[in-house]
C-alpha cells in the first residue's frame, strides 16, 4: 500500500467484504460496488415483502369470497365432463353397495332440483371408499327427502351422467326432510 | 371458503414454514427427504384425527415447501464451502463465500425467490390455464426433449485438465480421465435409474419414496463426506448492510431462472440443474450476480410453480415430489382452495423472504462457533436415518450404492450435473416406449 493511501481520509471499508480498501469506485479485493448508490440496503429488499402480503391478502379474501356456482343438473352435458360441478336438490333415491372390502364400498344418491323434470330421479351423485366412510362417520350420509348441496367431478358418457365426490366436505346437507312421494330406497 | 377454515390453513402454513426453517439448517437435506417424513407423520395424524380436512395438513405442506424453496440453499452456502482439492468448478455463489460476502450472495439468491413467488402468485393464476394447452402441445414430444437434453448434458462435459503432462499420451489420459468419468457417471447413474424405475427392492409401504435412498446417495451423503474430508478454511464473513444489486441483474437473472424453472415444472425429470444449464445459455445470462439471483428464482419456481399447477382447476400437473406426496391424502378440486394455496405461497413466500436476513446471520454465527465437520456429520447421520426410517434396510442399500456413483465427481472433477441421469435415462425410455424392453434386457423386468 502507498504512503497516500495509508491516510485514513482515504481509506474506506468496503460495503461488501468488510475489508479496509483505498476509496475507489470498487473493491479491489472482492470487485464489488462501493457506491450507495450503486447498492440497495437490507432494509429496502426487505420493503419488497409487502407488496407480496398484500397479493396474499387479495389471494386468501378471493378464497373466502369464491364459491362453485350452483349448476342446473339438466344444463350439465358431455361437455362439461372432468368439471368441477355443484349442484342443490332434494335427494330422490339411495343405494348402497356394501362390498368385502372399505375401500370398495360404494354409496349412490339422485339428486332432483328444479331443472329436472318430473319422473325422473334425478343426478346420480357416487361417494366411494375412504370419503364415504368419512362421511358416514361423521353422521352426514344423505338420506331420501334431504335438501343437499353437491360439489365433484362431474362424468359423462353415453347415456350416463354422475358427480363423483372426492372430498367429504363436499357433501353437505343443507336440511333433512321427509321422503319424497315416489322415492326409491334400493340396496 | 369458510374464514375459519383459511385461518387453520394459514396458521398451519406458517407453522410448516418455522419447521422447513429449522430443517434448512441441515445442509444437503433436501425438501422431499422432509416431505418423506413429514407424510409418515400425516398419515399418524389422518388416523389419528379422521375428520381433520385434509386441506390444513396440505397447508402445511405447502409452507414447509415454500420456506424450504427460500432457505435451504443458506446452510450449504456456510456449512459445505467448496473444496478446490474435490471440486474443478467454483460456482459464483462459493466464490462469493471466499471474497467474504456470502451474505451477499445469499440475498441475491432470496431476491431471485422473491420474483419468482410474484411471479407464481400474480402471473399463474392469470395466465396459468395456458400452461394446459401448452402441456397438451408439449406430451406427444417429452421423450425426445428429455432425449435432446441427455445429448447437451454429455456434449458439454469438457477436459478439465490444462494439458501440462509430461507425455502426448499422459496428456490425452489427463484430458479424457475427468471426460469418461463424467460419462461413466452418466450410464451408472442411468442404471441405477432403470433399476429405481423397474424393480427397486424398497418396501411395498415405502414405494412412494423409492427416490429416496437414491437422492440422498447419489447428492446429499458425498457433498457430507466431502465436506467432513475437506481441508478448506474459508474467511470470516462480513454482514453487508446492502447488496450490490441492478435491475438488468433482476430483470436477467430471475427471466433465466423462471425459465429454467417452468421449463422444470412441464417436463418430467427436469430438475433445476440441467434447467439452469439449458436457460442460462438460451438467454446469454452473464455475472456472478444474474447467476445466483437466477438460481434462487429457478428453485422456488420449480419446487412451488410447480406444485401451484397441481391445484389449478383444469390443469392439475402433478410434478414434483411434493405434488406426488400431496395427492396420497388430498385431491385438489375447487377455484378456492386454488386462491387460497396461492395466497398461503405469497404469504409464505413473503414471510420467509424475510426471515433470510436474520437466518444467513444465524447461519454464519454456527459457522464461526462450530465447526462445519460436525454439522455435515450430523446431516448425514440424520439423513441415513431418515433413508433407514421410511425405506428400511433396502433403501440403505441402495443409498449406499448411489452414494459410491455419487463420489466419482468430487474427486474425478467432473460435473454433479450427470449423475441427474437416475431420471432422465429411465425417463426417457419409458416415454419413448423402450422402457419395458430395456429393464428386460438388462434382466430387471
Amino acid at each position: 500500500m502507498t504512503s497516500a493511501v495509508r491516510d485514513p481520509e482515504l481509506l474506506s471499508s468496503c460495503p461488501s467484504c468488510g475489508m479496509t480498501i483505498p476509496r475507489a469506485a470498487e473493491c479491489c479485493y472482492c470487485s464489488g460496488a462501493t457506491s450507495p448508490a450503486r447498492r440497495v440496503s437490507e432494509f429496502k429488499l426487505a420493503l419488497a415483502a409487502v407488496p407480496a402480503l398484500v397479493i396474499a391478502l387479495v389471494l386468501l379474501s378471493l378464497a373466502w369470497d369464491r364459491e362453485t356456482p350452483i349448476a342446473q343438473s339438466a344444463d350439465l352435458t358431455r361437455a362439461d365432463a372432468y368439471d368441477h360441478v355443484r349442484v342443490t336438490g332434494v335427494v330422490t333415491e339411495v343405494e348402497f353397495d356394501d362390498t368385502d372390502y372399505d375401500a370398495s364400498d360404494v354409496f349412490s344418491f339422485w339428486v332432483k332440483d328444479k331443472s329436472v323434470p318430473d319422473g325422473d330421479p334425478g343426478l346420480k351423485i357416487k361417494v366411494e371408499g375412504l370419503v364415504l366412510h368419512k362421511i358416514m362417520d361423521g353422521g352426514l350420509l344423505p338420506e331420501i327427502g334431504d335438501t343437499v348441496d353437491v360439489e365433484g367431478a362431474f362424468q359423462a358418457g353415453r347415456n350416463f351422467r354422475q358427480i363423483a365426490v372426492k372430498t367429504a366436505g363436499m357433501v353437505r346437507i343443507v336440511e333433512r326432510g321427509k321422503p319424497t312421494p315416489g322415492a326409491v330406497e334400493t340396496d | 371458503m369458510d374464514c375459519g377454515m383459511i385461518l387453520q390453513c394459514v396458521g398451519i402454513s406458517l407453522v410448516g414454514m418455522l419447521i422447513a426453517a429449522a430443517a434448512s439448517l441441515v445442509p444437503g437435506l433436501h425438501i422431499y427427504n422432509v416431505i418423506a417424513l413429514t407424510m409418515v407423520f400425516v398419515f399418524e395424524v389422518k388416523e389419528l384425527f379422521p375428520n381433520m380436512d385434509m386441506m390444513v395438513l396440505t397447508s402445511f405442506m405447502v409452507g414447509l415447501v415454500v420456506g424450504f424453496s427460500m432457505l435451504f440453499t443458506i446452510s450449504s452456502q456456510f456449512f459445505q464451502p467448496c473444496d478446490d482439492s474435490s471440486r474443478y468448478i467454483m460456482l459464483p455463489h462459493e466464490k462469493f463465500l471466499f471474497e467474504r460476502r456470502g451474505h451477499e450472495a445469499v440475498l441475491l439468491s432470496a431476491v431471485g425467490g422473491m420474483v419468482a413467488v410474484f411471479f407464481i402468485s400474480v402471473a399463474i393464476p392469470i395466465f396459468g390455464t395456458y400452461f394446459s394447452g401448452l402441456r397438451k402441445i408439449l406430451t406427444p414430444h417429452l421423450y425426445w426433449i428429455i432425449g435432446a437434453v441427455m445429448v447437451f448434458l454429455l456434449m458439454t462435459e469438457w477436459p478439465k485438465d490444462p494439458g501440462t503432462g509430461p507425455t502426448p499420451l499422459k496428456k490425452m489420459f489427463d484430458g479424457w480421465g475427468a471426460l469418461l468419468m463424467g460419462y461413466l457417471c452418466f450410464v451408472l447413474s442411468g442404471l441405477l435409474g432403470v433399476f429405481t424405475f423397474f424393480r427397486t427392492t424398497v418396501p411395498v409401504d415405502s414405494a412412494f419414496q423409492s427416490l429416496m435412498p437414491v437422492f440422498v446417495g447419489l447428492f446429499a451423503i458425498p457433498s457430507q463426506i466431502t465436506t467432513i474430508l475437506a481441508g478448506v478454511r474459508y474467511p470470516p464473513q462480513h454482514v453487508a448492510k446492502s447488496a450490490e444489486v441492478y435491475a438488468e441483474d433482476v430483470v436477467r437473472g430471475s427471466a433465466s431462472g423462471l425459465l429454467a424453472g417452468s421449463f422444470a415444472s412441464m417436463i418430467p425429470a427436469m430438475t433445476p440443474g440441467p434447467a439452469m444449464l439449458l436457460s442460462g445459455h438460451a438467454t446469454v445470462t452473464g455475472g456472478d450476480r444474474q447467476f445466483i439471483i437466477g438460481g434462487g428464482a429457478g428453485r422456488m419456481m420449480y419446487y412451488v410453480g410447480a406444485l401451484l399447477f397441481f391445484f389449478m382447476p383444469g390443469v392439475f400437473l402433478r410434478r414434483g415430489g411434493a405434488a406426488i406426496n400431496i395427492s396420497l391424502v388430498f385431491v385438489p378440486e375447487t377455484d378456492a382452495q386454488f386462491y387460497l394455496v396461492t395466497g398461503i405461497i405469497a404469504l409464505t413466500g413473503a414471510l420467509s423472504f424475510l426471515l433470510v436476513f436474520g437466518y444467513s446471520r444465524m447461519s454464519i454465527w454456527i459457522a464461526r462457533k462450530v465447526n462445519y465437520k460436525w454439522i455435515s456429520a450430523l446431516g448425514m447421520a440424520i439423513m441415513a436415518a431418515l433413508v433407514w426410517h421410511v425405506t428400511e434396510w433396502q433403501g440403505l442399500v441402495i443409498m449406499t450404492t448411489a452414494t459410491f456413483i455419487g463420489l466419482i465427481p468430487n474427486y474425478w472433477h467432473t460435473r454433479r450435473i450427470n449423475l441427474l441421469a437416475v431420471l432422465l435415462v429411465p425417463m426417457f425410455l419409458s416415454l419413448s416406449g423402450l422402457g419395458g424392453d430395456v429393464a428386460q434386457a438388462l434382466g430387471i423386468f
